[in-house]
Order: C-alpha cells, then structure tokens, then sequence
C-alpha cells in the first residue's frame, strides 16, 4: 500500500448510444515502485488511455480503487491531481497563451509555491531550451516546440509521479528520440513514470516493468525477462501476440 | 468551497487569452464603444432623410363635386403650401416619353370626377389606391345651409404615408377656413373667441427639457445596453466551453490540481465581467454620443432638449446589469457546454440570444409600460425597465427590490444547472449526444443520474 501507484480491481463501464454498455477497463490491478517506468502496452481501444484517464482522475472509476501516493482517486481527485503530471498527445495547450504564461499556471494552479513559481518557470524553460520563444504565443509554435512547452507544463509543479500517454504518437524520429530521453532522465531524477504505448520497441527500450492490457483486462504483467520466461519468445512483439492468442 | 486563489488564477488565464483574441475585443469593446453609435447615427441621419423626403412632398388632391358653393375653401386649398389641385390622375406621365413626345395612357386617365357621378368616383378611389392621386376632396351644399355652408367628405388610403399627410393638410385648411368664417360671423354678431366656441383648449406641456431628453434615453438606451450586454457575452460564454472543447484544451483543464467548482467559476466570472463591460461600455457611448444621434431625427427641437442620466441613478444601473450579466452568461454556457465546437454552441445558442433580444424590444416599444410586481418577475424585461424608470429618475423600489431578488433567483437556479451537469462525465468530457432540453427531461426531472442506464 505504499507504493506511489497502487490500483485494485480498477473498472470502467459507459454507456454508449449506438453500443449500449461498453466494458473498456475490467477489473485491472498493479502496482508501481518510486523510480520506476510501468509501461501499459496495448492495441488502440485495449483500454490504456481510460485506465490513465481514471488514474489523473479526468474519468471517475465505476468500480475497484485507485491510489496515487495514497490518495484515493474517486475520493480525493484534487490531491491527486496536486501529485500527479499528465502528458497525452490529444491534449493541447491554450494557445491564446506564451510559453511561459502557460507553464506558470499550470505551477500555480497546481499548487506550486507562489514566490518559488518564477524560478521554476526559468528552469524549466533553460531545461527544454525553451528561451527563444518563451514570450511567444502557443499558437505561432511548431509541434516540436509546442512538445516541450507540454512537457514542461506537465512538470510545472514538480509531481512525484508523471503519466504519459502514448507520448510519441505523431512525432518525428529526432522528437521521438528526445521524448524517450527524457523520459529516462526523468526516472533518473526519482520520478515514477505510467507510461503507456502501443509500440513494442519504445516499451522494450523504456519500461522497468511492462503490462500487456488487451480489452480492457491486464493479461500479463512483469519485467521484460520474466514475460520472455513465462512465453518463451524473446521479442516483445511476439511476446504480445502469445499472450493475445492465449486469451482469446 | 469556492478556492479564490485558483478561481482568480483561471479567472486572469480566460481573461488575458480573450484580450488577445480579436474577435473577443471586437465584440466586447470596440462594437458597443463604436459601432453602436455609428450604427445608429447612420440609421437617425437616414430615418430623418425619408421622413424630410414624405414631409416635404407636394399632395395630389382632386377636388369634385359643388366646387361653386366651396369657391372660397377651394382657393384656400389650391393656395395651401405643399397642396396640389390635380384635375386628372394618370397612371404613366413622363416616364413614357419617347423622343420628347409624352406618351399618355388614355384608358389609365381618370378624370374629374362631376359630384354625384358614381362611376367617376369609383374611378377616383381606384387612382387613390394605385398612388396616382393622394386624395380625393368632395364637395357638397347643404340642403337648407347657409350660403357659404358646405360639406366636404374626405377619401384616401390610410395605408399610404403621402395620403394620410394629404388628409391631414386638408384638415387643417378646412379647419382654418372654418375658423375664419367662425371669427368673422361672431365679430358681426358682437362675440369673441370663447364666447362662440363654447370650449376653448389650451395646451401646455410641463415636461422640462431634461424630462423629454430622459424620455428618449429611457426608449433607446437600456434595450441597446442589453442587446451589448448579451452579444457580448455570448462570444466568451461559447469560447470558455465549446470552443476549449474543440481546440482540445479542455482535458488539459481538467488536470489541473483545483476543483472543478473553481475553474467553472473562474471561467464564469470572466464571461460575466466581459458581458458586464460590453454593457456597460455601450452605455456609456450611448450616454455621451445621444445628443448627436439624435440631432438629425430631433432638427431643431435639440437644442432645447437635455441628454444627461442623473447621477443617482448609475449605482442601479450598475447593478441590475451586473445582474443581468450574470444571469445570461450563466445561461449561455449552460447551453454551451452541451456543444463540441465553436460552431455547435452558436447553432445551440441562437435561438435563445434571439428571444433574449427580441422579446424585450418588443416590450420595450410601449413608452407607458411600467415595472409592475408582475413585470419584475419577468426576467430580462425586469431588468430593462428599471433601468428605463431609473433614466427617468422613476424608483418603484418594492418591484426594483423583486427585480434583484428574482434575477438572483434565475441565477441560482441555472448555477444548480450548472453544479447539476459538472456531475456527469459524459458531458464534461463531451461524449453526450443530447442537449439541454434532453438532459433535464432525461436527468434532471427524472432524478435518474445515469441517463436511463444502470451500470
């Protein structure tokens, strides 16, 4: 129970229109340790973004519990929130504001010490290279530079834990490259990293341990050598794919 | 429990984002500053143009009948200013003409009519209602009058401006003309004015230049402030929600470390300062700028006229606009959240901006409407009228003091709309398919918080 990241039998059930009730997380569970990158690996619609979406407390769980550094996310989603940064690719920035404008709210409404907000915005933007267009506004920035100003936004205020998701997706190799990078540099700082993907060579490379979720159920969890070890294949494409097949 | 702290930080991030959007300072300071007041100048300078254009046309009056008994009044009308005795109507006259010869219609010709002759005077109210003639005078002797009594029978169209006006410059030269002979039969008779009359009117208007400029004030200005108030607002109100839908920025709100309370009121507050600063900006124009708009409509009579809002009044005024302004941010966002774009709110909000507007003008042109306890329930036109009675320095204080209990009233309740719809997922996330009307009926009424479906 004192693990930074700790869900139990975590679901999400909604009601759609046209499909009636849609399971999209079943009772899933695991556990992250401080310093360490979970990766949730998982096709489009296996669930990965609802199950981080609960986590950040966007989405409110239909039944099980979530705990972030103890607070429970149904019952205390501000000091969730307060501990918590969320990066998502399908989450934009305010583009009426500068780079900087944006990076202190985000410290501020995060609860970010007021007088220590500026010297954080200043290392935050020398940090990302941010300098040359930190009095630009958002909307005149590339997606390059529009990148870092999100990730920077998301560690405005410091959190012990940081939830990305899929953060790669629509970026080129170098921008890919650079997110992985800091994503390794993050976790040398201390920080635990939910990471989730659906490409197989990022979670190798990336994650400590690695959760295959397939419709909305975690099928298998562990470290890339004791997955290898329970399927027997060695890459993490076919270790996915032996899983997925078992389950159906 | 509202955290000012980040209902401020939200608050100051909605406001500098609009400052810097164009459409948002157009909307909310330079329309109700400029356009406004220029609007309406153009449209005062145009009116008095059309209205000089029908005051100053010459009437076709045909005259008939008895002409011999009327010789006199006749004289008179063909002497009047702005009168002309026409002997025949023609359907086409110069714009006909080829080659400098006048082509005259001659079955379209209607020709004076002799008194008594029915057809002829058929013919004459036919040209009457197809605008070749204005109107017809008739003339009669009376059987057993005097030798200068006569009977004059009037016929034109009261649909028609230019007839009208020909009826009421007849009228007055009959009038004249009977007054004259009145004077003069009682000067032969050894009696004055009064004494002949019987009853004597005398007109005196105790209105004082300032009461009449108020008058015109309270007709204009608190419609246009509203009319400011609520377009105003409605840009912001549609920006703060659907349009943050729509540019995807809204997920990225929701992650911030506050309570959802304080970022809806924070994005409240600004939509309502923004309303209330239209409002109140275009009441200012229009408060300065009145004089001047008026002067075309108004001619000479202006310069006796004051255009000034007392003093006392502004505090009021203040107030219920700020009221306003909340109740109708509130209800545009209401409606807006049920969108998920820009564009979805505008079609979502339309057609309430227009009943807002609409309604309220209407009411609005009746001059002797007053705040009744009845009125001041009714929200928008409450609002409007003590604002009106406040220009004209009128305080009916126990309909002023249910028109700010009410608008309180319509507030709160669209607040708990408001708190109501935060609850669900599916519409703050924007997943909902429905809009306002549904989700009261489905949820709200219903008292069913999963839409008709039990997880």
């Amino acid at each position: 129970m004192n693990d930074p990241v700790f869900v139990k039998d975590l679901t999400k059930t909604y009601y759609d229109e046209s499909r009636g009730p849609v399971h999209a997380v079943r009772q899933i569970g695991f556990t992250c340790s401080p310093g360490e990158i979970f990766g949730l690996l998982g096709a489009n619609g296996a669930g990965k973004t609802t199950t981080l979406r609960m986590l950040t407390t966007i989405l409110k769980p239909s039944a099980g519990t979530a705990k972030i550094m103890g607070y429970d996310v149904a019952e205390e989603p501000v000091e969730v929130r307060r501990h918590v940064g969320f990066y998502s690719a399908t989450t934009a920035l305010y583009p009426r504001l500068t780079a900087r404008e944006t990076i202190e709210f985000f410290a501020r409404i995060n609860g970010y010490d007021a007088a220590r907000t500026p010297a954080r915005v200043d290392e935050l933007v020398e940090r990302f290279g941010i300098e040359e267009y930190a009095r630009a506004r958002i909307d005149k920035l590339s997606s390059g530079m529009k990148q870092k100003v999100a990730i920077a936004r998301t560690l405005a205020h410091d959190p012990p834990i940081l939830v990305f998701d899929e953060p790669t997706v629509g970026l080129d190799v170098i921008n890919a490259l650079e997110m992985q990078a800091i994503l390794s540099e993050l976790k040398a700082q201390g920080k635990t990293i939910l990471f989730s993907t659906h490409i197989m060579s990022e979670a190798e490379k990336l994650c400590d341990r690695i959760a295959i979720i397939h419709e909305g159920r975690i099928l298998a969890s562990g470290t890339l050598d004791a997955l290898r070890e329970r399927t027997g294949a060695h890459y993490l494409e076919d270790i996915f794919v032996s899983f997925i097949q078992e389950a159906a | 429990m509202l955290n000012l702290t980040d209902t401020g930080l939200v608050f100051l991030r909605e406001l500098r984002g609009a400052l810097r959007e164009r459409s948002i300072v157009i909307n909310v300071v330079l329309v109700p500053l400029f356009m406004y007041p220029v609007l309406l100048w153009l449209a005062y300078t145009g009116l008095s143009f059309v209205i000089g254009q029908t005051e100053n046309f010459t009437a076709r009056v045909m005259i008939a009948g008895d002409v011999e008994q009327g010789a006199a009044l006749v004289r008179e009308i063909e002497a009047a200013d702005r009168l002309e005795r026409v002997d025949r109507a023609e359907r086409v006259v110069r714009a006909e003409r080829v080659d400098g010869l006048e082509r005259v219609d001659s079955s379209e010709r209607v020709d004076r009519p002799d008194a008594g002759t029915s057809a002829a005077l058929e013919a004459g109210e036919e040209a009457i209602r197809d605008g070749r003639l204005d109107l017809l005078v008739e003339l009669a002797a009376r059987d057993g009058g005097y030798a200068e009594d006569i009977e004059v029978r009037l016929t034109g169209d009261s649909s028609k401006d230019r007839s009208r006006m020909a009826m009421s410059r007849v009228e007055d030269v009959v009038n004249r003309h009977r007054t004259a002979y009145l004077e003069r039969a009682g000067r032969e008779r050894g009696l004055s004015g009064p004494a002949y009359q019987m009853v004597w009117i005398e007109r005196e208007n105790v209105s004082t230049s300032r009461d009449m400029g108020r008058f015109i004030l309270g007709m204009a200005v608190p419609i246009l402030v509203i009319i400011m108030l609520i377009v105003g607002g409605m840009y912001p109100a549609l920006d703060a929600t659907a349009g943050e839908r729509e540019r995807s920025t809204w997920e990225t709100t929701l992650t911030a470390a506050t309570d959802r309370v304080n970022v809806l009121a924070g994005k409240y507050l600004y939509v309502a300062a923004l309303s209330t600063t239209a409002g109140m900006l275009n009441f200012l124009a229009m408060s300065l700028s009145m004089r001047t708009l008026m002067a075309p409509l108004l001619g000479d009579r202006i310069q006796d006229m004051s255009f000034t809002i007392p003093w006392s009044a502004v505090p009021l005024i203040f107030v219920v606009t700020v009221l306003l302004a909340l109740f109708v941010s509130a209800f545009l966002m209401v409606v807006a959240s049920f969108a998920r774009t820009f564009k979805d709110a505008q079609s979502l909000a339309g057609p309430f901006v227009t009943v807002m507007i609409m309604v309220p003008a209407i009411f609005m042109q009746f001059p002797g409407l007053e705040l009744t306890t009845w009125l001041a329930c009714v929200p928008i036109i409450n609002v409007c009228l003590v604002f009106r009675e406040a220009i004209g320095g009128i305080y009916h204080w126990p309909q002023i003091g249910l028109t700010l209990l009410m608008e309180m009233l319509y507030i709160w309740i669209i607040l708990r709309i408001a708190t109501a719809i935060t609850r669900y997922e599916d519409i703050m996330t924007g997943s909902y398919e429905g809009g306002l009307g549904g989700f009261l009926k489905q949820r709200l009424l219903r008292r069913n918080p999963s839409g008709g479906w039990q997880p």
